[in-house]
Order: C-alpha cells, then sequence, then structure tokens
C-alpha cells in the first residue's frame, strides 16, 4: 500500500511538472473543456495580459442609440457575501463565459462561423440580460455587443475588436 | 493532530464548503433571469460530439424539476457529513460535482470547483478504503492526496507570479486588484503606491512558494494555514472569491494531519 501510495504521489507530482511546463495552454478536446476540474492547473491571476470585455449597446423605443457600455462585474462589498453570495458568483461566471468565448473567437478555423459557438449564443443571451438593464424601464427596440480585448500590462496599449454581432431585435430575440 | 480528529474537521469544513455552494446553486436555480441566460436548449450544443444516449441523459438532469431535486438532495448529503462520512456520500457528491461541472461548462468557479472535487475525491479515498484496509491506512492515503493538492495549489500559484515580469515589479497586482469585483481601488489605496504594491506581491510570492515546506513541520504548517485563511479573506475581499475561502479550508486538516509525517 506505501509502495502504490509512494507510486502515485510519484505519478501526480509529474503531472504538476508537466501542468507547469505547458501553463498558457488551452483544452481543445470537448470532454476536457467540461471536465476539466479533474485537471487543475492552479494558475490564479497569472499574467495581466489583454482582458476580454463585452460591451452592449441599445436602441431605445425612441430610436436612440446608447453609447456602448461595458460589462464588469462589480458589486458592493457586503461581510455576508462571504457566506452567501449567488449574485456576484453568477456575474462572475458570466465574465468567464466572455474569456472562454474570446478563446473560441480566436481558435476559429477557417470558415466557421461565430454563431455556431455555444459561448456565442450563451453570450448574446447575457448582453440581453445586459442591454435590459441599460434601459430604465427595461424596454428596448434591439441591441448590439461587442467583445473587445482590453490592453493589459504588456507593451500593446491598443484596444481590439474582436467581434461585432448583428443587430438583434427585440422583436427577433428567442428566449 | 489526530486522526479521528482530522477527520471530523474535515468532514465538517467540507460540508460548510458544499453547503454554501449547493444553497447558493439552489438559490440561482429558481431564478428567471438565470434561466433565461444558461438555458439547455443552448447548452446542450457543448454535448454535440457525444452520443444520443449522453445527450438525453443530460437533457434529463438539467430539466428544471430535475435539477432542483438534485440539489436539495446534494444539500441533504452534505449535511448527512456533519453525522458520519460514508462511501454512499462520497460516490454521490463526486457524480454531482461532475454533472454540476457539465451544467456549467466545466466550472462555476473555477477554482473552488477544482478544489471541492479534491477534497470530494479525498473523501472518496477515505470511506472507500476503509471497507478493505485499515481505516488509518486509507485515511492517511485520502489526506495525503489532498494535501498535496493543496500544497500544489499554492506552490503553482507562486510559481506562475514568480515567472512574471509584472508580478515581480508588483504592477499585476494593482492592475488586477483594479478589475476586482469590489474594486476598483480607490485613488489614495495602498496598493496603488508601486513600493507597497511590489512588497505585497513578493510577499505572496515567497509565502506562496514555500508552502510545500509544511510538510515538514506542525508548527510550521499551522501558521502558514493562518496565514492561508486570511490570504483568502482578503481575495475574498477584493475579488468577492468566498468559495475559493471555504473549498481550500477544508483542506486544512488534511495538511496538519500529513505535516511531520512526512
Amino acid at each position: 500500500m506505501a509502495s502504490v501510495s509512494a507510486f502515485i504521489i510519484a505519478l501526480y507530482l509529474a503531472v504538476l511538472v508537466i501542468a507547469l511546463i505547458k501553463r498558457g495552454k488551452e483544452f481543445d478536446s470537448p470532454w476536457l473543456f467540461l471536465l476539466r476540474c479533474f485537471f487543475p492547473s492552479w494558475r490564479f491571476f497569472d499574467s495581466p495580459g489583454p482582458q476580454p470585455r463585452l460591451f452592449v449597446r441599445v436602441l431605445s423605443e425612441d430610436e436612440c442609440w446608447s453609447a456602448w457600455t461595458m460589462f464588469i462585474p462589480r458589486a458592493p462589498f457586503q461581510l455576508r457575501d462571504l457566506f452567501y453570495n449567488p449574485e456576484n458568483n453568477l456575474r462572475l461566471t458570466e465574465q468567464t463565459l466572455i474569456e472562454h468565448l474570446s478563446l473560441d473567437v480566436q481558435d476559429l478555423l477557417e470558415g466557421q462561423k461565430v454563431d455556431a459557438l455555444v459561448s456565442y449564443a450563451l453570450t448574446q443571451r447575457v448582453a440581453h440580460r445586459v442591454a435590459r438593464t441599460l434601459s430604465s424601464d427595461h424596454k428596448i427596440k434591439a441591441y448590439q455587443f461587442e467583445l473587445r480585448l482590453l490592453p493589459g500590462l504588456d507593451d500593446d496599449p491598443s484596444e481590439h475588436r474582436l467581434l461585432a454581432s448583428p443587430i438583434i431585435k427585440e422583436a427577433d430575440y428567442v428566449s | 493532530m489526530s486522526l479521528d480528529l482530522a477527520i471530523t474537521a474535515f468532514t465538517h469544513l467540507l460540508a460548510l464548503s458544499l453547503v454554501i455552494q449547493t444553497l447558493e446553486g439552489i438559490s440561482l436555480s429558481r431564478r428567471n433571469d438565470v434561466k433565461a441566460v444558461w438555458v439547455w436548449s443552448v447548452q446542450k450544443g457543448d454535448l454535440r460530439h457525444t452520443s444520443r444516449i449522453i445527450q438525453t441523459l443530460f437533457a434529463f438532469f438539467f430539466d428544471d424539476r430535475n435539477y432542483f431535486f438534485h440539489l436539495a438532495i446534494r444539500l441533504c448529503v452534505a449535511l448527512s457529513l456533519l453525522i458520519q462520512p460514508y462511501i454512499g456520500a462520497a460516490i454521490f457528491l463526486l457524480i454531482s460535482s461532475v454533472i454540476l461541472s457539465i451544467r456549467w461548462r466545466g466550472a462555476f468557479n473555477g477554482g473552488s470547483d477544482f478544489m471541492t472535487f479534491v477534497t470530494v475525491t479525498g473523501l472518496l479515498i477515505g470511506t472507500s478504503t476503509s471497507l478493505f484496509n485499515d481505516r488509518e491506512m486509507a485515511w492517511n492515503a485520502a489526506f495525503w492526496y489532498i494535501t498535496i493538492h493543496s500544497i500544489s495549489s499554492y506552490f503553482m500559484s507562486g510559481a506562475v507570479k514568480l515567472l512574471n515580469q509584472h508580478w515581480r515589479r508588483g504592477s499585476a497586482l494593482t492592475h488586477f486588484l483594479d478589475g476586482g469585483l469590489y474594486g476598483p481601488l480607490t485613488k489614495r489605496s495602498f496598493f496603488r503606491k508601486p513600493m507597497i504594491a511590489k512588497l505585497a506581491s513578493w510577499g505572496f510570492i515567497l509565502w506562496e512558494i514555500s508552502f510545500p515546506l509544511v510538510l515538514f513541520d506542525v508548527d510550521f504548517a499551522k501558521v502558514y494555514c493562518v496565514i492561508a485563511f486570511i490570504f483568502h479573506l482578503l481575495v475574498f475581499r477584493f475579488f468577492g472569491l468566498n468559495r475559493f475561502v471555504w473549498a481550500w479550508v477544508a483542506t486544512f486538516p488534511a495538511i496538519l494531519y500529513c505535516a511531520g509525517r512526512f
């Protein structure tokens, strides 16, 4: 039993070293992506590179487009969040979705359509949710979203637009 | 730390972590805005590469009513750990965690989900191996499994920061804190001062990469676990990552048990 334990530990340490060497490479298998909990990388806030952000604008009932508004999870601090924090965790999950979309868009192969991506379809719904909050009465005629890479701490100070959605009419929105 | 105390502390802290996660999940499952965004009819595209049977199975799991019942059972099983850890609970919790990971496209809350997998797997190792082997040997294996994962999480986190110039300069810390949930930093914040940000960064880096040293001395492990608890509270204070606190705290009994036995 002791030798089996030692072997398992040694095997795991080897996996750890490989993970450190291969850090930064993303999963390209659907099952590995869905079950990545079994292969933790433990990379937290490791690189302050370009940050993908969702921008949304809305067309109001009086045919005026709003300014582009960036979605960024923000909340006032509450101590009780330490024990119960569903709303904020959900917003953070939405930001993670946007980061996945950013990676999916950059990995698209020639001829592949972005609107076939699950991450795109879900982001469209997140954008719809955000769009409705931009209108005081939650009524909108249409909305549009963009995915942009905001500069990090690396040398490139410019902002890059990764994708722009078509204008989505509220009447055409499928819930 | 004695084995019985370690098992009790571990299972109670794991129960706390799971209860918090599950109550949050139950709350979200009832909300129309969540159902409007995270629609299984859209998400099932993630499983388009699988067989029809698997797609049907997960459609069943993620039906609103079934999903709620699953979470309700998960809550009860988590609470049962306060009484006695047993293999049935461990198996259920592991399968449940896999189902939830697929529901949220791999992870709902990233690292805390990963560490929950680790601790639940440790629970499974301890309870299942106890059936065939000496209880002490079984839980030794479980606690070593958890300890190695927990220690390596700190070490890896520190190592990647050490290899990044922005972390070494301290600018990465200010950058990330500005983007945190409870941010941005105020104009007068300590962490905007370059020297303080640099000192804090190096403090985190050195503490994290030295974490494996806890294996050599139990008193050292106690100090590091206290620092780790404070660290996770700070991460929560700036980034709102409450689940991380409880997911990692659940590993501390394992670390304290294994420390000095290396």
